[in-house]
């Protein structure tokens, strides 16, 4: 199932499409990210980008195409892809009858972490998230912040080679937010890849070392901030170039009393 | 005005749009009303026809029947109720009052084909009143007797809905219904004569009561009595909705960890635990127990025949029927993507959840064992156990398929509905044969009973696990599908 000429890349795909019904929501996405790499995914509302994370991460099965994330072979079975990849996906995944801390306390022994070991992480994940003291609220009554920070840790908790994160700073507070990227840019330099959506063009690009722009399921560009920033240009410059800026409608009746 | 009818049409279209596209749910009502269309048919022409005789004599014994069948019946709304699309808590945002509100949930109810036809029956159950002494007042408390059997289920619905109020009053509610089944069940005959006396006093005996009554104060009496009951249940149900939908207590505490009672060891353990608090909190596990509780205060007072113990062990899976067929009815579709997150196979899915199941049915069933230790013998109570291992083992290996395969939308606090009940009776049979077997063997003589009771307790082993391979993988191919499944019934 695992190949290891995928090796090298961190992520490997190769014309993966995907399709619901008549709707092709990927089409024939090709896309290499070396280990170690900040790589951000950017797209309008509907683009893709929320696909592309579960088929990358398994949770969609492609129509064609083949993937491999650190050497391995994505698929729905591979739960060995499951062990080495962390997921903060568009949804969260959490279980509403839970707590926080609880989240985190079964989660770390199945991916073979010890209680105690599990424990002193998740002390130290929801302290780093500034979590520690909502550590008890239900799922179900935690603010949408809250949720994406437990699902965060969640996906850090067993120390993954390769993260996905599905629009990470949505509802997240600036305080939290800063501590996010301070640790994405620390784990990128130790070797962690990081694959990380987001509408928000301005807290990527600080962020990013290189990213791919999706349009209605095709990636239209790819490449690095460097590249970017030494042809003079911004990343919005280059996201509205192939995203089109919209339209803007007559709302003169809007505060108009 | 205007507005409740809006809502009430979108509430319409939403209701017979998922019924169009949700397989089960319209497998679900159509068998549903066919049993009640046939009832009506065939048995309801002939027990109105009695009745009508009987009150033109001035006796009440048929009309009372009916009129308890179709005040239960009316209980069904505490089913559909959680089945309509536009909640109020949706709802709520609009500039609506809270009057208007509850109007809507009301009349939301009968967009099911349910529940129009149980209205339809009720209507027609009046004939009977056109041959007593007291007509048109019989027929007015007919009327509020189906007012207030419809207010009470919306009220219970309510009460069911706050998480403070499921444990002041469902407590008191469990202990009132184990003291009566104890009594009922020590007593035997003479218990169900006496239920009788107590039953004269209730609502539906009031109506007939008033259409036979002979003096005024034999219709003001009972008559009355109907007004302020309704009265009173309107105003609970009118307060109980208003701190439902919009006062801080239908908030759990903050900070209040799941219980760690039914602790479970393992890898699996947080799961495991996880997953028996959901089951614990669907209603269709509390009759069992319940009944069960029932039995052991009964046998306090004297020892019951095991065949009494061996019927509660068969009807105990029973009323978990709908769980264990459906272990996925409760996750969202979020739920199902950790599980696909987490380093997990589908087997070892599936697998938790029957520990979360077990875990459930031996606390259901675990009081039986000691008492029959103590009223019955050891022998006793090792059959006792061998028959709820393999009523457990044929329940999960047929449960799994059907999870996996035909999986429908559960409501917390909500009785199941919506599953096919075709699958449901076929899963009760092939669920409750073998236990079925073991327990004729246990009780008969033969010499090849032991021989036979391993065989049948070695096949359900090997059955259970075929299945529990075989519905995991199916789980790791279909869970977009049963996601989306969940999503339709919602």
């Amino acid at each position: 199932m695992d190949n290891p000429d995928h090796g090298p890349w961190g992520i490997d795909a190769r014309g993966v499409t995907k399709t619901f019904g008549s709707v092709t929501a990927v089409r024939n996405l090709t896309l290499r990210v070396a280990p170690g790499t900040l790589f951000g995914f950017l797209g309008p509302n509907g683009s893709g980008k929320s696909t592309t994370v579960k088929l990358l991460t398994g949770l969609l099965p492609p129509a064609t195409g083949e993937m491999f994330v650190a050497g391995h072979a994505v698929s729905p079975e591979n739960i060995a892809l499951r062990r080495v990849i962390g997921i903060l996906p568009e949804d969260a995944a959490l279980f509403h009858s839970l707590t926080i801390w609880e989240h985190l306390e079964l989660s770390g022994p199945l991916y073979g972490l010890s209680r105690q070991n599990t424990r002193e992480r998740a002390i130290q994940l929801l302290r780093h998230l500034d979590l520690e003291r909502d550590s008890g609220t239900f799922i179900d009554q935690a603010s949408y912040g809250m949720r994406k920070k437990c699902a965060l840790a969640m996906a850090l908790l067993h120390n993954p080679r390769i993260l996905f994160l599905d629009e990470p700073f949505e509802g997240i507070d600036p305080g939290s937010s800063r501590n996010i990227k301070d640790l994405l840019v620390t784990l990128a330099a130790k070797g962690v890849t990081i694959f990380v959506t987001s509408h928000i063009l301005e807290v990527v690009e600080r962020l990013i070392t290189q990213f791919a722009i999706i349009i209605r399921g095709e990636v239209v560009c790819c490449q690095t901030v460097a590249d970017v920033q030494r042809a003079g240009m911004t990343l919005e410059d280059v996201y509205f170039k192939h995203a089109g800026k919209p339209a803007i409608g007559n709302l003169a009746w809007l505060g108009s009393h | 005005m205007a507005g409740i009818a809006l809502i009430l049409r979108y509430q319409w279209r939403a209701f017979w749009r998922r019924f169009i596209r949700t397989r089960h749910r319209a497998q679900f009502y159509l068998t549903v009303l066919t049993v009640l269309v046939g009832a009506f048919v065939t048995i309801l022409p002939e027990r109105l026809s009695r009745a009508a005789q009987e009150l033109s004599a001035g006796q009440t014994t048929s009309m009372d029947g009916v009129l308890w069948t179709f005040g239960v019946l009316w209980l069904f709304v505490l089913v559909e109720d959680a089945n309509v699309s536009l909640t109020t808590r949706h709802l709520r945002t609009f500039p609506i009052d809270t009057r208007r509100l509850l109007f809507v949930r009301i009349l939301s109810v009968f967009c099911s084909p349910v529940a129009l036809l149980i209205a339809c029956g009720s209507v027609f159950s009046l004939w009977p009143l056109l041959f007593a002494r007291q007509t048109i007042l019989g027929t007015i408390a007919a009327l509020l007797l189906f007012a207030l059997a419809l207010v009470s289920a919306m009220c219970a619905s309510t009460v069911l809905s706050v998480a403070e109020w499921r444990r002041r009053l469902l407590a008191p509610m469990a202990v009132i219904g184990i003291a009566l089944g104890a009594v009922f069940l020590a007593q035997g005959v003479q218990g169900v004569a006496r239920l009788r006396t107590v039953a004269a006093g209730t609502p539906p005996n009031l109506v007939s009561a008033v259409s036979v009554a002979a003096t005024p104060l034999a219709v003001i009496v009972p008559l009355t009595t109907l007004v302020v009951m309704n009265a009173v249940v309107c105003l609970l149900l009118f307060w109980s909705f208003r701190r439902s939908v919009f006062g801080e207590s239908a908030k759990q505490p903050t900070g209040r960890s799941v219980d760690r009672v039914l602790w479970f060891p393992g890898r699996f353990g947080g799961l495991v635990r996880m997953e028996q608090h959901y089951f614990r909190k669907t209603l269709d596990v509390w009759p069992g127990l319940l009944l069960v509780l029932a039995v052991s205060v009964a046998s306090l007072f004297g020892p019951l025949p095991p065949i009494v113990h061996q019927s509660i062990i068969v009807i105990v899976f029973l009323f978990n029927i709908n769980v264990i067929m459906n272990c996925f009815g409760l996750n969202t579709s979020a739920e199902l993507n950790r599980y696909a997150i987490l380093p997990l196979r589908g087997t070892q899915v599936l697998l938790v959840k029957n520990l979360g199941l077990t875990v459930i049915v031996g606390a259901q069933l675990a009081l039986l064992i000691p008492i029959a230790i103590w009223r019955s013998g050891p022998f006793e109570a090792g059959a006792e156990v061998l028959a709820a291992t393999v009523l457990l083992l044929a329940h999960l290996a047929w449960g799994n398929l059907v999870s996996v395969t035909a999986p429908f939308k559960m409501q917390f606090y909500r009785f199941a509905s919506n599953g096919a009940p075709l699958t449901t009776m076929v899963g009760g049979t092939i669920g409750s044969t073998p236990g079925i077997v073991v327990l004729s063997l246990l009780n008969s003589e033969s010499s090849v009973s032991a021989a036979a009771i391993a065989g049948v307790l070695l096949l359900s082993l090997v059955v259970y696990l075929v299945s529990l391979h075989w519905s995991g993988r199916r789980f790791e191919h279909r869970r977009h599908i049963i996601a989306e499944r969940l999503l339709l019934t919602i």
